[in-house]
Formats: C-alpha cells, structure tokens, sequence
C-alpha cells in the first residue's frame, strides 16, 4: 500500500514560520512549537528581525541553511506567490497557509490570487493546507497551535474548516478525557480537501474516531465514498456547518463554501452510515460515547441516583431519546425484598433514590443490583457530592465508592454530573464541594467513563451510539 | 376581595417543626435553614427524645408549645400524622406543610386509605394542607427557606413545583442568571391545595411578575385550564411536564401519585390557554431569563455578532433552526463600514464575524450600529472572556471592567439585547482563573439588566419562544 500523501508531509524535520515576530499574530505559531518542545528545527522567518524568541531569525527561507520540510506562512496574501518561489527553491513539502483573505472575502482579485497559488504549488510540487486556518496539532509530533491544548496524544481524529472549532473542541473534548491523535484545522481547502483528510484518518492506525466540521464538500461524490467505507470500521461524526440560508451566507464569507441543502446532505450523510451532530457540543458528547463505550446494541437502559422531579424528567428524556425506559424488572424487586429493603415494590426505573428510608441502601447498590442484570444494556447514574452547606466533607474516592464506580460489572455506563458554576454570590461557601466534583469528574474521566453534563445529553449521545452499532451489525 | 386562602398561610407568626432533631438529617434541616435566613417569628421544634435542637428548646408536641402557633412542617413518620393533626386543630394551626411521604405515591392501598383520610381531618379542623410529600415553601421576604444556601434576596418569580427537589435546582439555575423569587413552593402530591390554587395565588400577588410551574399531573384539569387562560393575559406562565412518556408516567405515579395524561393533549392545552412550555428546567429557567429581562420583542429579525470563524456560521444556523431571521447584514451598514474606512466593509455579514476584522476595528461601533438599525428585531452577541488561559503561564489579565468597556453595552440597550458568554467545563487547573473571571463577567452583565446565555442554542431558542409569545399576544 503506498503512503498516503497527508502521512509524508505530517512528519516534518524541519519547521518554518514565515512572518514570525516577537508578539501579536506572528507570535501565534512559533510560541507553541516551543513550548510543546517540537523536536525538529525551528526557523522563524522575517526580514525584520535577526533573533525572534530566542532562536535565529532568518530574512527568506532560502537563507535558511538546513532543509525546510514544512512551512507555516503567516504574511500577508499578496507576498505568498514570492514565498512560493522561495518554498520550491528549498524543495518545501508543505505550505500550511494561515494567510488569509482570498475567496472567502467574495473579492474577484481575491478568488483569483487564490486561483494563482493553488497552480504555482502543484508546479512545483508543494502541497497546501488551507489557507485560511490554524493548520496542524499532532501532539506525538509536539506540534500545536494554540498552547493549552494537551501534550498527551488520544485516539480521536478531528479534521475542521474552522481553526475556531478545533480549539473549542479540543478545550470541550479534554475535560471529557478524549485525547487526539491529530487535528487539522483546513480552511478554504484548495489543495488538500475534506476527501484526503477524511481519507487519512481512515487508514490511520493512531485513529479510532473521525470527527469533521465540515461547511461545504469539494468533492461530494468522492466524499461519501470514503465515507461508506470508513464507517464500517470506525464511526464519524460531523458537524455541518451551513445548514440554513444565513449560515449558507456566513460559510460563503468564512471559507468560501457553498454549504448545499440540508435536506439532501442529512440524507446521505445517514446512508453513508456517519453520525450527524447539530453543534459542538453534541458532537464532543457523541464522540465521547464512542470513545470511551463498547459497542451496545441495545436500548434497554437503566437510570439510578436522581431524586423525585429529576428522576421524572430523566424518564422523559432518555425515553424521547429513543432510549427504553424498562419497567424495574421483577428479580431486582424479590432481591430487594429478601435483602429488606422497605421500598422494594414501590422504586422503580429510573430509581428514585430520593424515596428510600434506610440510608445503608445508597445509589450504589442499586446500581451493582441494576449492572448484574441482563435486561439491561447500559445504565445511567447521576452522580451527587454533598450539596448542603451542612453536608460532610467527604474525599473523591468516597463518592467514586458510594456508586460503586469501577465494580459494575463492566456494564456499559454513562455518568451525568450538573456543572453549575458560580452563583451571584454565595460562592466561596460552597468553593468545596464544587471542587470535590471537579476531583470525581478528573477521575471518572482518567478510568474511560464517559461524563454528560446533563441526563437529556447523555441520552441522545447514547442512543445515536446504539443506532450506529445496530446499523453496522445489520450491514 | 377576598384574601387568597394560601395568602392567610403565608405570613405566620410562629413555626413549628414537627420530628425536629439533632441528627443532621432532614428533622434538623428545616429548622437551619429558617434560621439562616433570619425568619423573624417564633420557631418551636417538636420532638419528645429531645430537650434542645440547635439551641432551641423542644416541645414534646405542638400542644405543649406555649404561644401561638400558624404553621406546622411535618417531618415525622406517615404513621404519626393523624394525631398530629388533631393537635393541630386544638392549637388552632392555620396550614400545615407535610414533608411527611410515604402516602398515595407508594401505591399501596392503606398508604392511600391513610392519605385520604389525613385530608378529611384537616378539612373538618380548618387546617390547610401543603403536600404531602413535597418541601414546603420558601418565600424568602418572610426568611423562610427550607435548604440552607437559598438566595436571601427577593425577586418577582413566582414557583410552583411538584418536585422539591426541582424547586433547588431551578432556584440554582436562576440565580446564575440573576432571577429571585417572591415565592418557590413545592407541592408534592397536591392534596389540599392543588396547581389550580398555587396559579390563582400567583395571579393575584403583587410580588410576582412571572410565573414558574413543574407539574406531573393536575388535578382539576378544567379549572386549570381556565384559570390558565385568564392569567396568562395578566402574567407569563412558563411550565414544564414531569412525566411526557411512558415511563415519565410511571415515574410520576410513584413521585407524587400523579395521573400524567397524554402529552399531545397536554402541549394543545397549555399553547392555547397563552402559556409557554418547557421541555427541561434549564429551558425553563433560559426563558424566564428572556421574559424577566428583556422588553416585548416585536418581531424574529436577529443581527448576531461578535463569534468568529465557525461559532458564526453554526450561530447562524442554530437562530435559523430556533425560528429566528437572520436577515443579511442591511445595506446602510455596509455603506457606513465603508465611509469609514472599514477594510472588511463589503465582507462583514450578519452573523458579523469579527475574527476577519482589523486590529483597529471598532467594536462598539459596529455594535451600536446594528443596534441602531429598526430591521434588527433583537441582537445576539457573543462575549469572551479578557483573556485565554495558558497552562504555560502566557496569560495577560486585563481587568474586567476595561475589557467591558469595549463593548460600549450602555449604548446597546434600547433594542433587546442578549449576550452569549461561553461557560464550559473547567479542570481543576482552572478553577481559580477562568471559572472565576467568566463568573464575575457574568455578574457585571446580568446586574446591567441583561441575560446571558452559556451557548446560541439556549439563547436562540429562548429569544424564539418569548419572541412567539408577545405574537400570540397582539
């Protein structure tokens, strides 16, 4: 099998960053390859400058003295046709072009530069991500462009029109305890298209997950191809970007695409076996469920650990889900009994702990009760700290204990934790307890458990998992 | 008129709580709560193991107690409820809250029998009942409260609730938003006083201005319509259905005892009578943000600015699925953009992304543009913190109050205005930081009279249904 064309230039010796300076936007690029201790070479390149972050500065890249693999260009759109010439002297392999301000502005001389560098690259063999992007993180390659997002590598692959998106899901997706084996952030796509990144991630054995925000297809034939295929080993989760006409507008204005009807891309998107998400929130919830469950093939859920309206209200939501809220099944009602439990005929699914007399009967056991049963598919637990003023302080471990976390059987399960921020006031009284849950959701998310912020989101998330197993099984 | 028979309970001179203890569970937590909150009449814990709760001296039973007494919280068993009662009667207590369960909502039939019973008691004493089976209330003008950590300051909601356990968290939720409540009530098994009676009660008082309910099942579905209907006219309702399937009705059944009914019903019902649904409390507490804040919005034309990149695209399509126009940026404003010397003049849209702009854009002006402009029915803008945390220590605070002023929001605030102010998960890492500053820039905006929204979703989809019910209203 011959290399795919994205994994020869993702491997680069040697870095330049064309317009770096000292501060402001030049900063951007070159601040994160320090910090993140990029092992090749660094060249900023500016004729303003001999030194730039404490590295030599260089006035063009053909000064440079050693080879440049990949060039990150951050100078205005009228001087890429120059720094071209110069990348093709050095037998550059890669242009990442944050640059912008070409098609996507609606300008005809814009479209027309653009037009040009596309074919001044492919005559010189130089291959182009974007322009208008944030380019690459690759975090086994110590490559980022932003400088908080994590050194350790995942399994997750994301590919995206907008820089923005990545560094929002990066920042969502990390405190989920997703980690990635590379983002790519791909702009106006005029070399490199949705089709190659997609088609990289498919055949990428650091990979399991693809997530795209997509805003329009170059390629759409090609695209759903691939699609079809990858989908049968690894599931894909995209965002669409343009599904209005004022979104259509604003993807024109953003990366110059032509967004399509929504109608016919939900169509075939589905038929081509991906998972459609509505925003980044669902598809960081989406992808956390596939990144963190095993495959489950059914619906048949258990919920434990809400109290009266919440438990009410989580019925409903995992039942509009399309989630099967089963009646509590009758073994567990004759264990509770012989265990003499007083509320054995009246809990039911979800388990209302909110009802129970006797406190040696915690969310706990029933949820041990709940994993041990086959009726069940995958369980979900609300997760509670102390929450009076007047609660005990207890450790991280002990409410990771009270819901017997790590001994469930292997039970496929979600935890929904509410993330309240501060209040207007009263804030420091309850500094603690907010803390602690910050603690319990650390640790749930570093032992592969996938945490919700909300039970109706982690009902949708689960549900659409289940959709693409059953649909993968019946291929 | 005739004082509201839930105002003649309201306002007692003395409280005692029945099955008072020290043990820190829920016998001594409706007595701290009381005294957190400073209520200024006589509190009597009642509980015959006891000499002394929380400094406070105990009464084997209420009519031991030597002064008046108007209201009784039951905290003991179901049991020991009837006796009670009587005592009750013979003190001349006015309204007794029953957090006592245990009743109907087991579905056991003497649990049933009991229940009824219970009521048939109090009515022939003249004792009215809240519950059983609920929280009770928490009316925080009179210092009641019944878990520590509510707000003591007072606003114009008004809350009726099934759940208790809904009462603390919508109170949670609105709070981060900037509502207060006149008075948060939760209910239970609705067997005196029903929903019919806690809407009629908020109609008419004068502390409220808005109107939240949690229901799962109603009682008296006729006069709740009507009753429905009428105050409507005077006040927003806003309510969300426990129990909408299948096993939401089971689970109701077994909370309160509620008969849910069908959903499809349900939505006719409450969309004709002029209410507004919600399908969650945090939709809930999203619109009564709207409706509490902003003025009547006339019409659906949204201008939406400052996202960049693909939080302007997707805020785009997410007003458009919310039932929002989007309409293209008008013309007059290009125009302007270009008189001034504005390089992105003809590229600037709406949503305005203003991640293309140049560094000398002038943010408050653009603002105060669309602001200016009678095709924006409302404006949505995106607000980011003053600076981005670096795990590397890059950070570069600027204070708050500086960064605000950027935004010129004085100057926005005669067309309805709502701001989007990212609140994610933070790691522990964060938490002194970022947590904080979001929070604090949360506050300065909410106390400048304006809502804020942790995602367009949410505030799309608030600004639509409150949008939708001024229409309804012309």
């Amino acid at each position: 099998m011959s290399i795919h064309p994205l994994e020869e230039i993702l491997h680069p010796q040697s870095i330049a960053v064309v317009g770096a300076s000292d501060s402001g936007r030049g900063s951007g690029f070159l601040a994160p390859l320090i910090q993140y201790g990029y092992r090749g070479k660094i060249y900023p390149v500016n004729p303003k400058y001999s030194e730039i972050m404490g590295i030599q500065a260089y006035a063009r890249i053909r000064d440079i003295p050693g080879p440049v693999d990949y060039v990150i260009s951050t100078i205005p759109a009228s001087q890429v046709l120059g720094m071209l010439e110069d990348c093709s002297q050095k037998n550059v392999k890669v242009v990442h072009l944050f640059t912008a301000r070409f098609s996507e502005t609606g300008r005809k001389d814009a479209a027309e530069l653009e037009h040009k560098i596309l074919e001044r690259a492919r005559n010189a063999d130089i291959r182009l991500i974007g322009p208008n992007c944030l380019g690459l993180y690759y975090p086994r390659e110590r490559i980022a462009f932003h400088d908080d997002f994590p050194e350790e590598p995942g399994e997750a692959g994301l590919a995206s029109q907008s820089g923005q998106a990545v560094g929002e899901i990066i920042r969502m997706a990390s405190m989920r305890g997703m980690r990635f084996s590379k983002a790519i952030s791909y702009g106006n796509a005029i070399d490199f298209n949705e089709c190659d990144y997609l088609e990289y991630f498919a055949q990428d054995p650091e990979t399991k997950i693809i997530m795209m925000y997509i805003e329009g297809v170059k390629d759409g034939r090609r695209f759903l191809k691939i699609l079809r295929n990858v989908t049968a080993t690894k599931p894909v989760i995209i965002v669409k970007g343009g599904r209005g006409e004022s979104g259509t507008r604003a993807t024109a204005s953003h990366t110059a695409s032509l967004a399509g009807t929504m109608e016919v891309w939900e169509t075939v998107v589905h038929q081509a076996g991906a998972l459609s998400a509505g925003n980044l929130e669902e598809l960081v919830d989406l992808s956390t469920a596939f990144y963190f469950l095993p495959p489950v093939l059914g619906y048949r859920v258990g919920v434990a650990g809400g109290s009266g309206g919440s438990s009410v209200l989580a019925a409903d939501e995992c039942e509009e889900a399309g989630l099967n809220v089963i009646p509590l099944p009758s073994e567990i009602r004759e264990e509770l009994k012989s265990k003499g439990s007083l509320i054995w005929d009246w809990i039911g699914n979800p388990a209302d702990m909110s009802i129970r007399i006797d406190r040696a009967f915690d969310t706990g056991d029933m949820l041990e009760i709940m994993a041990k049963n086959d009726n069940f598919d995958l369980l979900i637990a609300f997760m509670r700290g102390p929450h009076h003023r007047g609660d005990q302080k207890i450790s991280a471990d002990a409410v990771l204990e009270r819901h017997r976390i790590g001994k469930l059987n292997n039970k496929p399960l979600l935890i929904v934790m509410p993330d309240f921020g501060p209040g207007i006031e009263d804030d420091e009284e309850y500094a603690w307890m907010r803390e602690l849950m910050i603690e319990v959701r650390e640790k749930l998310v570093s032992t592969n458990i996938p945490v919700y912020p909300s039970i109706g989101r982690a009902a949708r998330a689960a549900s659409k998992l289940i959709d693409y197993y059953q649909r993968r099984r019946s291929r | 008129m005739s004082t509201n028979p839930l105002e003649e309970i309201l306002h007692p001179r003395a409280i005692a709580v029945v099955g008072a203890s020290d043990s820190g569970g829920r016998g001594s937590g409706f007595i701290s709560p009381l005294v957190e909150l400073g209520y200024k009449g006589q509190i009597y814990p009642v509980n015959p193991k006891y000499s002394e709760v929380m400094g406070l001296k105990v009464y084997p039973s209420v009519k031991d107690i030597p002064g008046v007494v108007d209201f009784v919280i039951s905290s003991i068993p179901a049991s020991g409820v009837l006796s009670m009662v009587d005592d009750c009667v013979q003190k001349g207590v006015k309204g007794i809250h029953l957090f006592t369960a245990r009743f109907s909502e087991t579905g056991r039939k003497e649990a049933t029998e009991l229940e009824k019973e219970l009521l048939r008691r109090a009515r022939k004493g003249g004792i009215r009942l809240i519950g059983p089976n609920c929280m009770g209330v928490y009316y925080p003008a009179e210092g009641i409260a019944f878990n520590n950590g509510m707000p003591r300051e007072s606003g114009t909601v008004g809350l009726a609730s099934q759940s208790g356990q809904a009462v603390g968290e919508i109170v949670g939720l609105a709070a981060q938003k900037g509502l207060r409540f006149s008075k948060g009530i939760s209910y239970g098994n609705a067997l005196d006083f029903n929903e019919c009676d806690y809407l009629e009660y908020f109609a008419q008082d004068s502390d409220t201005d808005l109107i939240f309910m949690y229901i799962e099942g109603v009682r008296d579905g006729a006069r709740f319509f009507n009753t429905l209907r009428d105050v409507t006219k005077l006040k927003p309702v806003i309510i969300v259905k426990g129990g909408r399937g299948r096993s939401g009705t089971r689970a109701t059944a077994s909370h309160t005892a509620s008969l849910a009914g069908s959903v499809e019903v349900w939505e006719t019902m409450v969309n004709q009578a002029g209410a507004i649904s919600a399908e969650h409390l945090d939709e809930l507490v999203d619109i009564g943000a709207a409706m509490h804040f902003l003025p009547p919005i006339l019409g659906n034309r949204v201008g939406v600015a400052g996202g960049s990149g693909g939080s302007s695209v997707l805020a785009a399509d997410q007003c458009e699925g919310a039932g929002l126009d989007v309409i293209p940026l008008p013309v007059e404003i290009s125009e302007e953009l270009k008189r001034r010397g504005d390089p992105t003049w003809d590229w600037l849209g709406n949503p305005a992304d203003f991640s293309i702009t140049a560094d000398n854009f002038d943010m408050g002006g653009m603002l105060q543009m669309m602001a200016n402009h009678p095709d924006f029915d409302l404006l949505i803008l995106f607000m980011h913190a003053p600076w981005r945390r670096s795990r590397r220590g890059n950070s570069q605070p600027i204070s708050i109050e500086e960064h605000l002023k950027n935004y010129r929001l004085a100057e926005l605030k005669h067309k309805p205005l709502i701001v989007v102010l990212q609140e994610r998960m933070w790691g522990g890492d964060d938490i002194d930081d970022m947590r904080k500053i979001t929070a604090e820039m949360r506050n300065k905006v909410i106390a400048a009279g304006i809502p804020v929204y942790p995602g367009i979703g949410q505030a799309a989809r608030a600004a639509a249904k409150v949008i939708n019910f001024y229409q309804k209203g012309k």
